[in-house]
């Protein structure tokens, strides 16, 4: 009997392995696993695309959250998991960022994975209170006379935002001191309330403040003007050239998946973000739909894992 | 409710209170050990919690003078050792299998294993009992709540 | 005022917004009777049906769920002394006794009645003083927050029965798991064990195996079935006169911290509860009643946490701040609708301000219409013998705290949780102050930390700013308060004992 068993199991293998054939992809549902809690941006812009793409593939694309070590552990589980394109997951910009800042990682940022495409990219966005300063080059001269005494606040030790404003000490010569806060809403709570004279977020926390009057939009943190804000100067045309942050979210699956299953994937995906609704969700969030191929999704996040390793190194940043 | 009595706060009970606590803050303290602690104005991540051991230790032995001393009687319990035991392992059957087996497998032995903490369960009234509770699990999680949960393994 | 309030309603009546309004807190309460099922994990889920909403309706829907499931918590910490939302734990510890007493039904009906008004007090605060107290909590920054914890703490650390030692002392400990996770100001991990920990360990894995977990494995052996009358006539559930009048001044201090608490980003719902329990606790005169179904105890922080649950739109809807996660996820609706929360909201868009506003109202009216009915249901729960009801809230426990971010360290720990709380009354240790250093401990060290930082380590910062000092005073003034009473008190045993033996000495 056990013999028969231990038989028929190369044979059951093998009828799975075929049904990995993208023809029959996908016959049950899909995990969409994000490696942050309920609530947050990463959470909402799974929801925004699993809910046509559920549609798209016929099967439910249904959002799991594993959260922990800043997408770690999610990342940890994705990597693991059968590379049978039923398991995917949502990556952020802080999978590069956390390739730089923890000592080590139980999966390889880049070999690990079968990346897929991006979704959105945004920058972040420099800002102070109203009539706090006359424009970025104010400021900057501001803290280099007076260094030590500016404060950034920022949404977290190792986040985005945070290294995003080590980069700008190290490029432009200032020397700020960086407030943790909770959060990005902590964070713009305390620019408010004047305790911090600076905070660098995404624009789904400035531009309620912006459109109240109560701050202003100093810089943008990408290479060129955003298109939503293009009155903003960016930072590398007014005090540190070359400086280029956009962060992102996208799509990856574990290392191994079948090309024609995650060419599917990646054409509903496609597919979901060429709706002007989904679209115009994405846009909303302050991120510019952006889809790509894999190739471009893996590249690019090979290159923010070199920049901040490097400035993770430079600013002194404690790993983990 | 019922299992309380009123009794001596019993001497054994009076030596391994005190000292517990202090074991838990002399644990922290090993392992915060190589944290830096910093200053008062520049805290260090370690700075927390060789106050907070350093501090449990001490009250961890001020209560075991004062238990040592104490002549008060207190309301104690009989140790349950039989729930004690079969509740954990319902919650660790649960936890092995929730994972690799899915809900309605790891539903259905934990209240299985659970119930058996009370000695008036025979086994098929364990069996109807846990079929039933996990149905009605199944039916809140899963068809009322449409929790992401995977109902059959993966 | 009124004039805005009427438009508010006037939103709020028509036939589909106050199905959305009623769905909302309908499902809200069903959450938060499930431990560990959080609104926050309802909310997610519902997120896309949102989009196909318009925004007033989304709002009312979301925001329903929110301030439902504070209501729903209450019940089964009475009935079951499990916290169904993290703000009703301090609800255990009076709720369940009485209820252990067969005066489940009066607790549940105390409860909604504290819960009604403490909600209706927050929005009434929501419509009168929003923006002032929008513009009092940007007054908050790290000093302020490290004294208000600081004073919470202090008032706070006789919250049990035992001796304040021993309170302080597990209060410790729970400041001692707070600092499971990554440290706040420099990022080094701090007993993280295995990568799970990584980002701390939950409230609701604490929270239900201190409380639920232990009162299983309490109870799970017992052969006769418990007995408990259930009394559900008139008579018995109403409060009496006497009891009414015990309620009111509790409801409204609680209703007050509620409000306040609540409208501060940085603090919610859960401390809000504490706070108004400590304080009754540190006021009353028979503090020796409490932890044993005494009625103060029991509508304060009801109160408090219902009121909190309201006031904690102030800053969502004003300043298009979010204060947690749930808040996050209703501004996340907002701007998806393309809708820009903040001080514009008020004047661009009065229909949803005021008709979100209304909504509350409303909800909250339909919340106590459904629950007394409810109460009779809920009460028979109690007569399924218990060695019949106690495998599925085993089952409860697991995949509410499982489902509340698919961690199996989560489940493990709430054992592991359940098991300290079981034996630690051999030793006289109380549950209560672990939870409370639990939340508060975290904030104390955060703040503080980020005082020191942003004033260089100049302490005068505590007594230069003006909120600072009062709550410093305050402190100062409780611990003088104490400490002389606690000798007036002695003194007074000490007479009233001689005054005894006089006579039967001589």
């Amino acid at each position: 009997m056990l013999k028969k068993l231990m038989l028929a199991l190369p044979v059951v293998a093998m009828m799975s392995g075929a049904a990995l054939g993208a023809d029959d992809y996908p016959d049950r549902s899909i995990r969409f696993i994000i490696g942050f809690g309920a609530g947050g941006n990463a959470d909402t812009v799974a929801r925004i695309v699993a809910e046509p793409m559920s549609k798209d593939l016929g099967q439910p694309v249904v959002v799991e959250s594993k959260p922990g070590a800043g997408g770690n552990v999610a990342s940890d589980f994705v990597s693991k998991s059968d590379p049978d394109g039923y398991t995917i997951q949502l990556m952020v910009g802080g999978h590069a960022v956390s390739a730089a800042l923890y000592k080590s990682q139980p999966f390889d940022p880049l070999d690990d994975f079968t990346f897929i495409s991006t979704i959105g990219q945004f920058p972040f966005f420099v800002a102070a209170q109203a009539g706090a300063f006359e424009s970025i080059e104010d400021l900057i001269a501001k803290a280099k006379a007076a260094p030590g005494t500016l404060k950034i606040g920022h949404s977290g030790v190792g986040s985005t935002q945070h290294l995003t404003g080590e980069l700008m000490d190290l490029k432009t010569g200032a020397d700020f001191i960086h407030v943790p806060y909770k959060g990005g809403a902590a964070a713009a709570t305390a620019l408010l309330g004047g305790e911090v004279d600076v905070v660098i977020d995404t624009g789904t926390v400035m531009t309620p403040q912006e459109a109240a009057g109560s701050f202003d939009i100093l810089a943008v943190s990408s290479a060129v003007r955003w298109p939503d804000k293009p009155d903003v100067p960016t930072l590398s045309e007014t005090v540190s050239p070359d400086f280029d942050i956009v962060s992102w979210t996208g799509v990856g699956m574990p290392a191994g998946v079948p090309a024609e299953v995650a060419d599917k994937l990646r054409a509903s995906l496609h597919a979901a973000m060429a709706d002007p609704d989904v679209a115009a969700r994405i846009s909303k969030l302050g991120a510019k739909p952006s889809p790509s191929s894999g190739e471009e999704m893996r590249a690019m996040v090979e290159r923010q894992i070199g920049l901040w390793k490097t400035v993770v190194d430079a600013a002194g940043v404690q790993k983990r | 409710m019922q299992n309380t009595e009123r009794t001596d706060f019993s001497l054994w009970r009076r030596i391994v209170g005190g000292p517990a606590l202090a074991a838990f803050g002399a644990a922290m303290l090993a392992i915060s050990w190589s944290y830096p602690s910093g200053s008062v104005v520049q805290m260090g991540p370690g700075y927390m919690p060789h106050l907070v051991s350093g501090t449990l230790i001490f009250f961890g032995l001020a209560i075991l003078v004062s238990d040592l001393r104490t002549t008060e009687t207190f309301e104690s319990e009989q140790p349950q050792w039989r729930a004690l035991i079969l509740i954990s392992a319902a919650v660790i059957i649960f936890v092995t299998l929730i994972e690799p087996a899915g809900l309605v497998p790891a539903m259905f032995c934990a209240v299985a294993i659970s119930k058996l903490a009370n000695k008036q369960s025979g086994p098929l009234s364990i069996v109807i009992y846990s079929a039933a509770v996990t149905l009605a699990g199944w039916l809140l999680f899963i068809v009322a709540l449409g929790l992401p949960l995977s109902v059959f393994g993966r | 005022m009124a004039e805005q309030f009427l438009l508010g309603l006037s939103v709020v009546l028509q036939p589909h917004v106050l199905m959305y309004a009623f769905f909302g807190v309908l499902l809200g309460q069903v959450i938060g009777v499930l431990p560990g099922v959080g609104a926050i994990t309802a909310i997610s889920l519902l997120l896309p049906v949102t989009f196909y909403l318009d925004p007033t309706s989304s709002v009312i829907l979301l925001a329903g769920i929110y301030y439902g499931s504070q209501y729903g918590g209450a019940i089964a910490s009475i009935l079951l002394n499990l916290p169904g939302t993290p703000s009703s734990v301090v609800t255990c510890l009076e709720g369940y006794p009485l209820a252990q007493s067969g005066r489940a039904g009066f607790a549940l009906l105390v409860t909604a009645i504290s819960s009604f008004i403490g909600s209706m007090f927050g929005v009434l605060i929501v419509v009168l003083a929003a923006i002032p107290m929008a513009a009092l909590a940007l007054k908050f920054g790290a000093p302020e927050y490290t004294m208000l914890v600081a004073l919470g703490l202090v008032a706070a650390s006789l919250i049990s029965s035992g001796s304040p030692i021993r309170a302080f002392s597990m209060a410790l400990v729970g400041i001692a798991l707070g600092m499971v996770g990554s440290d706040a100001n420099t990022g080094q991990y701090r007993f993280v064990a295995t990568d799970a920990l990584a980002d701390g360990i939950s409230l609701v894995s604490l929270a239900m195996g201190l409380f639920g977990v232990s009162e299983i494995i309490r109870n799970a052996s017992n052969v006769e079935t418990r007995k408990i009358d259930i009394k559900l006539s008139y008579k018995d559930l109403l409060p009496t006169r006497a009891e009414l009048r015990s309620m009111v001044s509790p409801v409204g201090r609680g209703a007050s911290i509620g409000a306040f608490f609540g409208a501060l980003p940085g603090t919610g719902a859960a401390i809000a509860a504490f706070m108004a329990y400590a304080l009754e606790r540190r006021i009353s005169r028979t503090p020796k009643e409490f932890g044993k179904g005494h009625l103060p105890g029991l509508c304060a922080p009801e109160s408090a946490n219902n009121a909190a649950a309201q006031t904690s739109f102030i800053p969502t809807l004003t300043l298009g701040i979010p204060g947690d996660a749930v808040m996050a996820l209703i501004i996340g609706a907002l701007i998806l609708n393309g809708i820009i929360p903040g001080p514009r909201l008020i004047v661009d868009e009065p229909q949803l301000f005021w008709g979100v506003i209304a909504s509350f109202f409303v909800g909250n009216i339909i919340l106590l219409i459904i629950n007394i009915p409810l109460i009779g249901l809920w009460v028979r729960l109690l007569s399924i013998p218990y060695h019949r009801l106690y495998p599925a809230i085993v089952l409860l426990i697991c995949v509410g705290v499982y489902s509340h971010r698919s961690s199996v360290t989560d489940v493990v720990l709430t054992l592991v949780f359940g098991l300290l709380g079981y034996v630690m009354k051999w030793f006289r240790f109380e549950p209560a102050p672990v939870l409370l250093g639990f939340v508060l401990g975290p904030m104390l060290e955060e703040n503080f930390r980020r005082t020191m930082l942003l004033y260089s380590g100049d302490f005068t910062v505590f007594v230069t700013r003006p909120i600072s000092a009062t709550l410093v005073f305050c402190g100062v003034a409780l611990l003088v308060f104490t400490f002389v009473s606690a000798i007036v008190s002695r003194r007074k045993t000490l007479k009233s004992l001689k005054g005894h033996s006089g006579p039967f000495s001589v």
